[in-house]
């Protein structure tokens, strides 16, 4: 259990001050080592457990979810190592333990999402990540810009959770279970058992779930959701919007992937209702990548034009997560499952680089604007080598990480039939678009003169370091991409439902606990 | 309504429970409105402490006696306060005027209007459970607080400890937002 040593690293970051009041280097060595006993204990559940357990019926531990905590926890790593050679500078000693402590909460509300398989346990898990985030998110606390971001994350977040649990208690209303695959397979009217609803049409119960998608939506900045996005990464620092960017929308696809998934184990094939939530979450996708881009087009500021990219991104893959709803069988199913974390793994770079290029240029030249960017070639041409890479990535440019992606998500929609070849056409138009923005930031830095005489920017080795093991990742998972992806593959098996329904809470208000038959959809 | 058709259950509060319901239900809408369309913040609190209170009203009629003093306590007790006193720190005067520009309205009636509509929708489509299962009345009694400590201890363990670290995080979260910010950098 990973989480267990990330509370444990909390706790030591929070104490450590009162050891040595001003120190940087004892809580950040106290996080980092947590961090690396957490990164171990996944790592070590990922190579021994193939079939998955639950845990007391609210967590289940399947290879899946260890490899999103593996992602979780190596970025959270990543992200402090960024910090550390970038943007250290700006934040007082003071404040570094209550930085480090909400990182670290973040991160354990993050890896949690991605085993929670109970309505509570989800709604806690998003709530501790969530909390962690507003926070973090005004960190700068005299930044104008950075206050009012965190400000609109509160609040929004706040009513798409009340949306969500409310969502929750109409699911729990109806099928008398919190537990997920119980709620399925009563939904998807299986089990006709002692329940106190048999036999009801779930109207309701589909409200419901409608009700907590839009919650999940609101954690992957979706489209009708997704006003707080671009402000928030605009106002946080960059550590805190690399963060954000990547673990807090890796573990909503994680959550989504689990509730589909779940949700398909249990439905009988072309059921209504799962159909339904297919075609629901492939427009929403849909939607979300075109307006992603869409609006991307006109950004000047380079966070806000990596937000609203992390918007489009975030759309391919709910996209690929669709899939596992309207896939014709398992395996098909399983491929999407795949794609999506491959996806992540290579995202997790580009955005890592491309923020630390960003940050690299933000500490020297004091801009985040990428019209002052123009002339970057001369300035600091390693730099502007780099950033061109991570764009190109994230464009989709063949022969880097970002491309192969996008073939996975694919090849993955290739499978599901007509469906599937909408999606496809729907993402290359996207690609195509998003070409339009990502370069951008290269035209200023090489086709720009520098009239202004700006500063000549020396990223430190450190920093150098660190983007060409991200550029060397993309170059890896570009040209080697079988081997990453049958390492997601092996990966991408979440737990069939039917062991948890063994441990079934009991119900609280004394209604007899659901023992529910588990029809897997083994075709 | 639909829960209170059926007479078959054992009422407690006899003839008079539809007569109660319908007294709860007026203040809740009624001060729910009261909510919605006045201006004043520390009117709209007092509003709310009556919604809240009907709800809870609701919860005792329902035979969740534990719902209802937790309803009560935290959110007509413990919220309500807090919204004052958030209104008596923060604002320089306390009986300020909220205004909402037109357009506010009319996007607020709109989405109010497309909720309602959907759950009309799914209330009228779905058929409810009835009897002594909707009221969840299957011998839980007195000992319903018994039963759900030990849900909270057993099956509910994951979720109720990480409850406890998501607090303890949200209070390190909240410390370092009310402090008096440390000499900063150009951040």
């Amino acid at each position: 259990m990973p989480e267990i040593w990330l509370v444990l690293g909390m706790c030591a970051v929070i104490l450590v001050p009162f050891l040595k009041r001003t120190s940087v280097a004892l809580p950040t060595g106290a996080a980092l080592a947590a961090l690396f006993f957490a990164l171990a204990a996944t790592t070590y559940t990922l190579v021994g457990d193939s079939g998955g357990t639950a845990v007391l019926g609210t967590l289940t531990i399947d290879p899946f979810s260890q490899f999103v905590k593996l992602i979780v926890i190596l970025f959270a790593i990543l992200v402090i190592a960024q910090w550390i050679i970038t943007t250290r500078g700006q934040t007082a000693a003071g404040d570094t333990p209550d930085f480090l402590c909400l990182l670290l909460g973040a991160a354990l509300g993050m890896s949690l999402m991605s085993s929670a398989s109970n309505l509570l346990m989800i709604f806690v898990a998003m709530e501790s990540a969530s909390y962690p985030s507003y926070a973090l998110a005004g960190f700068r606390k005299r930044h104008r810009i950075g206050t009012e971001g965190s400000l609109k994350y509160v609040v929004f977040g706040s009513a798409a959770s009340a949306i969500m649990v409310y969502g929750m208690s109409l699911v729990y209303g109806m099928t008398g279970t919190l537990n997920l695959s119980d709620i399925a397979s009563q939904i998807a009217g299986l089990s006709h058992t002692s329940s106190a609803v048999t036999g009801t049409t779930p109207a309701l119960a589909a409200i419901g779930l409608l009700l907590i998608f839009a919650g999940v939506a609101f954690k992957l900045s979706a489209v009708p959701m997704h006003f707080w996005c671009p402000d928030v990464f605009q106002g946080a620092p960059f550590e805190v919007t690399t963060f954000l960017s990547v673990a807090s929308k890796g573990a909503a696809v994680a959550l989504l992937v689990r509730l589909l998934f779940t949700l398909g184990a249990a439905s009988p094939v072309n059921s209504g209702l799962f159909t339904g939530v297919g075609v629901g979450v492939a427009i929403l996708g849909a939607a979300t990548a075109t307006w992603g881009n869409l609006v991307a087009l006109h950004q000047t500021n380079i966070k806000r034009l990596l937000a609203y990219s992390s918007i489009s991104h975030a759309g391919y893959m709910i996209m690929a997560c669709s899939l596992i709803a309207l896939a014709p069988n398992t395996a098909t199913a399983h491929t999407a499952i795949t794609a999506v974390l491959f996806y992540l793994v290579v995202y997790m770079f580009m955005n890592l680089g491309a923020f630390t290029v960003g940050a690299a240029i933000a500490a020297q030249q004091n801009t985040e604007d990428i019209r002052e960017y123009a002339g970057m070639s001369k300035r600091s041409p390693i730099l502007a080598a780099l950033m061109t890479v991570f764009l190109l990535s994230l464009f989709g440019m063949p022969g880097l990480g970002g491309f192969m992606g996008k073939v996975f998500l694919m090849q993955a929609m290739s499978d599901a039939g007509p469906a599937g070849f909408v999606l496809i056409a729907v993402l290359l138009i996207n690609t195509l678009l998003s070409l339009a923005y990502y370069v951008k930031p290269a035209y200023y830095m090489y086709f720009t003169a520098d009239k202004e005489s700006r500063p000549t920017i020396f990223p430190s080795p450190a920093a150098l370091l660190m983007l060409f093991v991200c550029a060397a990742a993309l170059f890896w998972t570009g040209l080697l991409a079988n081997k990453a992806n049958s390492f997601a593959g092996a990966h991408a098996v979440l737990m069939q439902p039917a062991n948890a329904a063994a441990a079934a809470p009991t119900l609280i208000n004394g209604l007899p606990t659901v023992a529910v038959p588990i029809v897997d959809r083994h075709d | 309504m639909l829960l209170l058709a059926d007479q078959t259950v054992v009422e407690p509060f006899g003839a008079v429970k539809p007569l109660l319901f319908y007294a709860l239900a007026a203040v809740i809408v009624l001060s729910a409105w009261g909510i919605v369309l006045s201006q004043n913040i520390v009117r709209m609190a007092v509003y709310l402490l009556l919604t809240l209170a009907g709800v809870a009203g609701f919860y005792f009629m329902l035979h969740a006696e534990f719902l209802a003093a937790v309803q009560l306590i935290v959110y007509a007790g413990g919220t309500l306060i807090l919204i004052v006193f958030g209104v008596m720190l923060t604002s320089k005067n306390p009986f300020m005027q909220l205004k909402t520009a037109l357009w506010e309205r009319f996007v607020g009636v709109l989405i109010g209007l497309v909720i309602f509509g959907l759950l009309l929708f799914g209330l009228v489509h779905t058929a409810l459970p009835t009897g002594a299962a909707a009221t969840g009345e299957s011998g839980g009694g007195h000992y319903q607080v018994a039963a759900i400590g030990r849900a909270l201890l057993s099956d509910y363990l994951v979720p109720f400890e990480v409850a406890a670290v998501l607090l303890l995080v949200v209070m390190i979260g909240a410390a370092f937002m009310a402090r008096r910010s440390a000499k900063q950098g150009n951040g």
